[in-house]
This record gives structure tokens, C-alpha cells and sequence, in this order.
């Protein structure tokens, strides 16, 4: 569903991402995990249009999306969640999730039931002002909203970061869950056991490079990625 | 006291009209955090062309302000291509987009005075009835009457598209962020020349209304509106649209009474005073945030 090749991404002349080759496939839960500033937000931005790429391919559904301007791409179906939620503080959460509806575009109306019968605490919360949620709540107003959307693949920016573990058991519970309804996930994770646990297949970024991949399973278990990104894994999660 | 209410009275008309022109000018600042200096200019081109439907074209008076709208409303969508939107692509900090609106507008008004010869050009006689009501010992022109009730139909006509339509919605979200706006499929340059329009067609509707209450119309005629638009909006808040309706109608009241019972020669020495003060003492306006839920600026 999405390729990517080659890609390599600039600030100032600074290169974020240098040639990072990744592939999800239709129906599929990937994820990326790696430290803090090896370019994972950077790799998500890039796709969604929010940075230019400086060369390399991004192909979503067989089209090339390189380069093509933020709306552009959300409205073909390939949405993120951004880092930190980013809700729109001062608007409604319905308001929220109503202009999630925008991307959907001719993929057809998108059901706010459906969004309130994943997080009932939202439809609770719904004429409340969406900057007055928790972070957790947060979270899953993001979600809510990007899923309002129709996404054909969905792309998570850390979406556990900053979240009690209860709150954030519960949205991955709420991923698990899209996943067995067939949605394509790319997860972006500082929290590596949480990622990989979720998911069947995973890509390891340093410094703009994969450094590691494979399914995810075998990772948690490669020594090298145990030793720089599950410290302590035998002690309990939290 | 029948004085003081008359003034008053004189006050809030005069005042809806700074309202209606400070509008365009604080949702500007609220989207695009920039201030349009040319906004001035696309008011007066309002005026002009309201004016151009009576006399060359002969259309009546209500035709005349929904053409004079319209195309005020196109000049501000080119005013953004023009002197915005280039800036904005190269992410140019928002003091570019000061000097480069300021040289727009010289354009514009250059323009205007070659077009009118640089006479103060005036709306045929009768274009609007004079007639006068007496209402509780207070005298109140039909004219008054008429500028305020439309002020407040195109008020509620904004404040409905901002807050009950998803092209407002939209509007809303672009104030707050950008780049969350177009992580959702807003597209934020539709967003930037829609709020463009809507400014323009107001300014263009401020210009009809403020050539015919004083019968005068003339390439100059934007710059005490720009200047004065700044206070109103600064007492407001920037970029908050009650307070850009509340701060117009306080503006025009305290020049009203400035002008009947002190000079009108202090009056402007007393409103950019005020202006001063309230930069002092606060900065973020009077209404700004108190009216949270109709500010539109970023937070």
C-alpha cells in the first residue's frame, strides 16, 4: 500500500532522512521505533506532504505522492495523527471530528457513531472544547478525527507519549481493534516493547537510516536492538 | 441629556461603520497573523465602485453595494496574490508582508487618484432619500437607520458563516494551525483567498456606506479608516471578531461625544491616547480573551 525508496529529506541542508527504504503492506500494522531525532517524525511529515522530500519515491496505492501539498495527500486517504495531538484547542471536539470529515472526501461520508462507539468517552465530552481534555482523551480525539477522515493507511506520530500507562494501554487497545477491522497502520513508537508487541513488523531508524528490520516478533528478540531499545526488559513494562 | 443620548445615537452609526471596516482588517490578523495595510485601499475601491454603478451604469442603490462587494471582495483575493501569498511560500517573516501590503496599497491609491482626476467624486443627489424620524425627543435619519440594520445583517451573516458553516470551520482551524488544518485535507491557500474575499467584500461594503453618510468619495479616503481600523482593533483584540465589533461602536461613541463637547480637534489626540493606554495595560484587547470562543487567533 505504501513504498517508500530511497528518501532522503533536508533541513537547512541538514539531511534528517538519508535514504530510507520501507514498505507497508495493505492490511498490515508496521512499526518504527528508534531514538529520539533519528527522523521518524520527519519520515511521517515527509510522506504526508508537510516537508519536501529532497529525491527518492513515496508511492501510496501504486500513485507517486512525493511532493504533493498536505491536503492533497490526506484526502487520498493517507492521514497522520501528528505528534502531540494537535488538537484544535479552541474548537468543539465535535467540531474536531466534523472537520476530520473533510478528507474523506468522494470515499464517502464518514460516520461519527462510528468514532463514539470506539471512544464513548468523547460523545460524553462532545460540545466540550477540545483543548480541555486530558491527554489521553486527547489522543483518542486525534484518532477520532484522523479515522473520520476514511483512512486507507493510518499513520501514528508517538501517540502513546505522555500518557499514564492505563491511558495508553487503552489506545492501543483502541488500535488493536482497528487493526482486526482490516486498517493499515504505520506506528511511529518511542515506547519499543509497546510497538512491537502491537505489531508484526517493524523497521528500526538511527540517524536517518533503517539500521534493522524485520517481523517484530524477531526483533524483541534480536540482542542489539534489546540492548539500545528495551533496557531492563525483564523487568515488568511500568 | 437629550444631547448626550443624540451623540450617542450618532455615535453608534458612525461606530458600526468602523466595526464593519476593523472586521476584514482583525480576521486577516487572526488567520494569516499578518496586518494588510492595503486594506484601506480595497475599502476605498469599494466606495469607487459602488459609485461607479450609480452614476456610469445606473443601477440602483442595492445593486450598486452588492457590486461594489463583490469586487472589493476580488481585489483583496489579488492584494493576497499579490503581496502575500509569494512571502508566505518563502516563509518570510510577517514584516515583509507589512512593507510589501503598505506598497499595494500605494498602488491602489495611485490608481484611484489617476481614475478620478484627484477630485473627491460624489453620489448623484437623491441616490439616498433624506428623510428624518423623530424617536423619543431624538432625531434618527432614515440614512442611520439603514447603515446600522445593514451592519448588523452582514455582522450576523459573518458570525453565521464563521461559526455554523464547514467553510468556516475550516477558516477556524487555518487561525489555529496550519499545518493540523492541512494534515485534515484543509486546503489552507482556499482557506487564505476565501478569508481574503469575505474581508475585501466587507471593506468594500464599509467604502458604499461610508461615500454615501458623507457623501464623498476619494483616493484618500482609506487612510483615516486604516488608522483608526488599527485602534479599533487593537482595542478588541487582534483578531477577535466581537471584540472588533465592540471596540468599533466604543470607538465611535468616544469620537462622537470627543467631537460634540470637548474639539473636535482633540478627538483623534484622545482615540490614539487611548490606543497608547491600552497598549500599556493590555495589550491582548479588552474582548480578546473574554470572548475566547469568537477569538480566532491563533492561541
Amino acid at each position: 500500500m505504501l513504498e517508500i525508496q530511497d528518501l532522503v529529506t533536508a533541513y537547512d541542508g541538514i539531511r534528517a532522512l538519508r535514504g530510507v527504504t520501507l514498505t507497508v503492506p495493505v492490511g498490515a500494522m508496521v512499526a518504527l521505533i528508534g531514538p529520539n531525532g533519528a527522523g521518524k517524525s520527519t519520515l511521517l511529515n515527509s510522506v504526508s506532504g508537510v516537508v519536501k522530500p529532497l529525491s527518492g519515491r513515496i508511492r501510496f496505492d501504486g500513485a507517486d505522492i512525493a511532493g504533493l501539498p498536505a491536503h492533497t495527500v490526506a484526502r487520498r486517504g493517507l492521514l497522520q495523527v501528528p505528534e502531540g495531538r494537535q488538537i484544535l484547542g479552541p474548537l468543539s471536539v465535535e467540531e474536531n471530528l466534523r472537520l476530520g470529515r473533510l478528507a474523506a472526501g468522494t470515499r464517502g461520508t464518514a460516520d461519527i457513531d462510528e468514532v463514539y462507539a470506539l471512544f464513548p468517552i468523547l460523545a460524553e465530552r462532545r460540545r466540550q472544547e477540545g483543548g480541555s481534555l486530558s491527554g489521553g482523551q486527547q489522543q483518542m480525539l486525534a484518532i477520532g478525527r484522523a479515522l473520520m477522515g476514511r483512512p486507507r493507511l493510518l499513520m501514528l506520530d508517538e501517540p502513546s507519549l505522555g500518557l499514564s500507562p492505563l491511558m495508553a494501554a487503552q489506545v492501543f487497545a483502541a488500535l488493536e481493534t482497528l487493526r482486526r477491522s482490516g486498517l493499515t497502520i504505520l506506528l511511529v513508537e518511542q515506547n519499543a516493547r509497546r510497538a512491537l508487541d502491537a505489531t508484526g513488523h517493524a523497521y528500526v531508524l538511527e540517524q536517518g537510516r533503517i539500521v534493522h528490520q524485520g517481523p517484530s516478533g524477531d526483533l524483541a528478540r534480536d540482542p542489539s536492538v534489546v540492548r539500545h531499545y528495551l533496557p531492563g526488559d525483564d523487568l515488568p513494562d511500568f | 441629556m437629550a444631547l448626550v443620548a443624540q451623540q450617542i445615537v450618532n455615535g453608534i452609526v458612525v461606530g458600526s461603520t468602523y466595526a464593519l471596516f476593523a472586521l476584514g482588517f482583525t480576521l486577516i490578523f487572526g488567520v494569516l497573523h499578518v496586518l494588510n495595510l492595503a486594506h484601506g485601499a480595497v475599502f476605498m475601491w469599494g466606495a469607487f465602485t459602488g459609485l461607479f454603478a450609480v452614476t456610469a451604469l445606473g443601477l440602483p442603490l442595492a445593486a450598486a453595494f452588492a457590486i461594489a462587494m463583490l469586487a472589493a471582495g476580488l481585489l483583496s483575493v489579488l492584494v493576497d496574490a499579490v503581496a502575500f501569498r509569494p512571502l508566505r511560500r518563502r516563509g518570510s517573516p510577517e514584516f515583509a508582508a507589512i512593507i510589501s501590503s503598505l506598497g499595494v496599497a500605494q498602488i491602489l491609491m495611485s490608481a484611484a487618484q489617476i481614475a478620478s482626476d484627484t477630485q473627491v467624486q460624489r453620489f448623484p443627489f437623491g441616490t439616498f432619500p433624506i428623510v428624518f424620524y423623530q424617536v423619543f425627543g431624538l432625531r434618527v435619519s432614515l440614512q442611520q437607520i439603514v447603515i446600522v440594520g445593514s451592519v448588523a445583517v452582514l455582522v450576523a451573516a459573518l458570525l453565521a458563516f464563521l461559526f455554523a458553516t464547514s467553510f468556516g470551520r475550516q477558516i477556524r482551524a487555518v487561525a489555529i494551525s496550519e499545518r493540523t488544518a492541512s494534515l485534515l485535507g484543509v486546503n489552507p491557500g482556499a482557506v487564505h483567498a476565501l478569508t481574503f474575499f469575505l474581508c475585501g467584500a466587507l471593506a468594500g461594503a464599509a467604502g458604499v456606506i461610508i461615500g454615501i453618510a458623507f457623501n464623498s468619495v476619494h483616493f484618500l479616503m482609506g487612510e483615516p479608516y486604516l488608522l483608526r481600523g488599527f485602534v479599533v482593533i487593537v482595542l478588541g483584540g487582534l483578531g477577535s471578531v466581537a471584540g472588533a465589533v465592540i471596540g468599533g461602536l466604543l470607538f465611535g461613541m468616544i469620537q462622537t461625544l470627543s467631537v460634540a463637547f470637548l474639539s473636535s480637534a482633540l478627538s483623534d489626540a484622545i482615540l490614539f491616547g487611548l490606543l497608547f493606554v491600552i497598549l500599556l495595560l493590555r495589550p491582548s484587547g479588552f474582548f480578546g480573551t473574554l470572548r475566547r470562543e469568537i477569538r480566532v487567533v491563533r492561541q
